[in-house]
């Protein structure tokens, strides 16, 4: 197979784009440069001026959206109700709360102790009304779409791409992978908790895959560690049974909602998984890695 | 048909374009009043067919690769 990448930065993560097609690689790319741009000027918790601060700012009154703003709000509450809440959008202020108010290379590595509380949260709250494009965030909280909006935005582009070129595309948007069109041998992906850390190499024929962890995105308050995935039931970051969660699904949308909820589950992960029939493979506290049927084995073993 | 895949059988070849230096940092716009525009984005296809989250797992399209093989994507936690 001959893949064509293009690699780059945006949103604290690594962006990768794998084409089938040499010759659209470049304005693919300059395609979902453009993307990426649209969705940050939308979604972006840490821009003033983006649409969903705009409506946030404007709690407890509906507000007029852009349509990609009201899909992403829709894949958010989707998800929300897919894991009962474990992955819930209505956080915005809980993230605040925990320090994650900018970006997170800015977040001041030590700070006083944070005190966590779910008051407030409740995704059955917020209101949308999709195809009027109109959002009312609840009176009290406020959105955060960083649970969602990599997986749907990759997912997005990675459809949009091969409608557009007629390639086979892979799009990695900070480890939540969607692919798009054929790629005649797979694609493969390493899985691992960070980017060059010991992990394994699996091959997509479709679908998607992501992987959550809280071992990165982390800061201190109090001298305790903090982290960016939040159990919804306490408002605190999640401290369960496991660290990293990757998770193979029809589409990074999916993959992403099961990786993050598998982390907030913690003992129940394994048997929702199970019930989903969702390949994963997780990661626990303390470094063992588990995996649930379908979830491909190891071929030999990666360098650790 | 990603099955089966060992090292050795694909000759896999990466042409890296890197960005250097990429900006987000376009001029933010008020869009509350906009409507789906996809004009150069490469997105025509906002709002439908979006990806759903209630999707049970179709486990038949991940198998396993060689640790020998190059990757062009990763899964990693962020």
């Amino acid at each position: 197979m001959t893949a064509h990448v293009y690699v780059t930065r945006a949103w604290s993560c690594t962006i990768r784009l794998a084409v089938t097609d040499a010759a659209v690689l470049a304005d693919a790319a300059a395609d979902l440069d453009a993307l990426l741009d649209r969705v940050d000027r939308l979604a972006s918790r840490f821009r003033p001026d983006s649409s969903l601060s705009i409506a946030n700012a404007k709690a407890g009154r509906p507000v007029p959206i852009p349509r990609m703003l009201s899909d992403l709000v829709k894949a958010a509450l989707d998800t929300a109700a897919y894991t009962a809440g474990a992955v819930d959008p209505t956080v915005g202020l809980v993230m605040h709360r925990i320090g994650y108010d900018r970006d997170i290379a800015e977040i001041p590595r030590h700070g006083p102790a944070v005190v966590a509380s779910a008051a407030g949260l409740g995704w059955q709250d917020v209101r949308l009304h999709h195809e009027a494009g109109l959002l009312t965030v609840p009176l009290g909280t406020a959105l955060d779409l960083g649970a969602t909006a990599k997986a749907y935005t990759a997912d997005h582009a990675a459809r949009a791409l091969y409608r557009r070129y007629g390639t086979g595309a892979l799009v990695e948007l900070g480890g939540d992978i969607a692919t798009a069109g054929l790629s005649a041998s797979g694609w493969p992906v390493r899985v691992a908790e960070h980017e060059g850390g010991p992990g394994q190499v699996v091959v997509l024929s479709h679908g998607g895959l992501a992987t959550s962890t809280t071992v990165l995105r982390r800061w201190r308050r109090g001298g305790k560690n903090v982290h960016h995935i939040v159990d919804p039931r306490t408002g605190a970051p999640v401290g369960g049974r496991w660290r990293t969660a990757s998770v193979y699904a029809t589409s990074a949308l999916a993959a992403n909602s099961a990786s993050t909820a598998a982390l907030v589950l913690g003992e129940h992960a394994v048997d929702w998984l199970g019930e989903r029939r969702l390949a994963a493979r997780l990661v626990g506290v303390d470094g063992e890695v588990h995996t649930t049927p379908g979830w491909p084995a190891v071929t030999h073993t990666a360098a650790a | 048909m990603a099955s089966g895949i060992t090292a050795g059988v694909i000759a896999l070849t990466v042409t890296l374009v890197t960005a250097v230096g990429h900006s987000s940092a376009a001029t933010p716009t008020n869009s509350t009043s906009s409507t789906s525009d996809d004009s150069g984005s490469g997105s025509s296809d906002s709002g439908s067919g979006s990806s759903s989250s209630s999707d049970d797992g179709s486990n038949t399209g991940i198998s396993s690769g060689s640790q020998m093989q190059a990757p062009v994507g990763g899964s990693n936690g962020s």
